[in-house]
């Protein structure tokens, strides 16, 4: 999967690799933040700028893709809101490197393919999910909203986003449970 | 502690976590399929985004320039010996003052004195430089 040695030692072949495999989770992250495309292009440069500084704090736990995008997302948050402080970002990239130290995180599934077939499992079951399902998870999950932002923007209650978040997740994790037990 | 809702499962994804969820989590299959869903959904939800090869090519070459030029304030040495002479010379003010003054009071003509240079040197960009991320650059 992720061959670390080349990733920490900034190989530009592997860095373009990886730049072409994960440009859609740095699209997407800035595109949250990004309102033209000219200000979402901006983002994906300074994006894939900050995560390449940053590359040594992802140690290979847990999925790359995943911290691809916190990292960029964090970073596209930060300069919409201005925010030049470098000790916030720092403190961010600090969360982040010990989050991969404390906390649990998915394993790298055994090969690229074992993950491209995941990744497309979980797109195709969130197609089929309520719309409003799709909207809370999107929202929460990875806009990062607090649960009343959420409410406020799908103008229900605090309770219902909990609820469609908890039941979308479930959902997905049914679908996903079975389709590997179906493979294996 | 049993399963905590999916919106703290989604706290620990952004790095909010806390030592006993992560402690149940290590420990319940059930936890550990919901989070994988929500690490894999960053992928999953942008799966059929559109990728212009002209942004890839814009990025690589970016990538491609040395690192850091955008983001680290460099001070020259110059910004930095002015700054020392300042401070130095305000210390050095501080001390005339407190020492003409005589015994009358002598500290509280240091610490205005002191303050005063601190108010300079945080307010004016070019002597704040200590308030910044200093590089010496490559």
């Amino acid at each position: 999967m992720i061959d670390l040695a080349r990733l920490h030692s900034r190989d530009p072949l592997y860095l373009e690799k990886i730049v072409r495999r994960y440009m859609r989770e740095v699209i997407k992250a800035a595109k949250r933040v990004g309102r033209d495309p000219d200000e979402v292009d901006d983002l994906v440069q300074g994006a894939w700028v900050h995560i390449l500084k940053n590359l040594d704090s992802y140690q290979g736990r847990g999925l790359f893709g995943a911290w691809i995008y916190k990292v960029a997302f964090n970073h596209c948050r930060d300069v919409a809101r201005q925010q030049s402080k470098r000790s916030r970002r720092r403190e961010r990239m600090g969360q982040e490197a010990a989050l991969q130290d404390l906390c649990w995180t998915p394993p790298n599934p055994q090969s690229e393919l074992e993950l491209e077939q995941a990744i497309a499992s979980l797109h195709d079951a969130i197609s089929r999910l309520p719309q409003r399902q799709r909207e809370a998870i999107d929202l929460r999950c990875l806009g990062d909203h607090p649960l009343r932002e959420v409410a406020q923007t799908m103008e229900v209650l605090e309770s219902t986003v909990r609820s469609y978040v908890s039941r979308g997740i479930k959902n997905l994790s049914s679908y996903l449970t079975e389709q590997s037990d179906g493979l294996s | 502690m049993g399963c905590p809702e999916i919106d703290q499962l989604i706290d620990l994804f952004h790095g909010r976590g806390d030592r006993e969820l992560d402690d149940h989590v290590r420990t319940c299959p059930s936890c550990q399929a919901d989070l994988k869903v929500i690490f894999l959904l960053p992928s999953a939800m942008s799966f059929d985004v559109e990728v212009p090869e002209r942004l890839v090519a814009r990025v690589l070459d970016a990538l491609s320039k040395p690192v850091a030029e955008d983001d680290v304030e460099r001070v020259s040495v110059g910004q930095r010996l002015t700054t020392g002479v300042i401070g130095f010379t305000t210390m050095a003010a501080a001390l005339v003052v407190s020492g003409s003054a005589g015994a009358a009071v002598p500290m509280v003509f240091v610490l205005i004195s002191l303050g005063a240079g601190l108010a300079v040197g945080i307010s004016h960009p070019w002597f704040g430089c200590w308030n910044r991320d200093i590089s010496l650059g490559p």
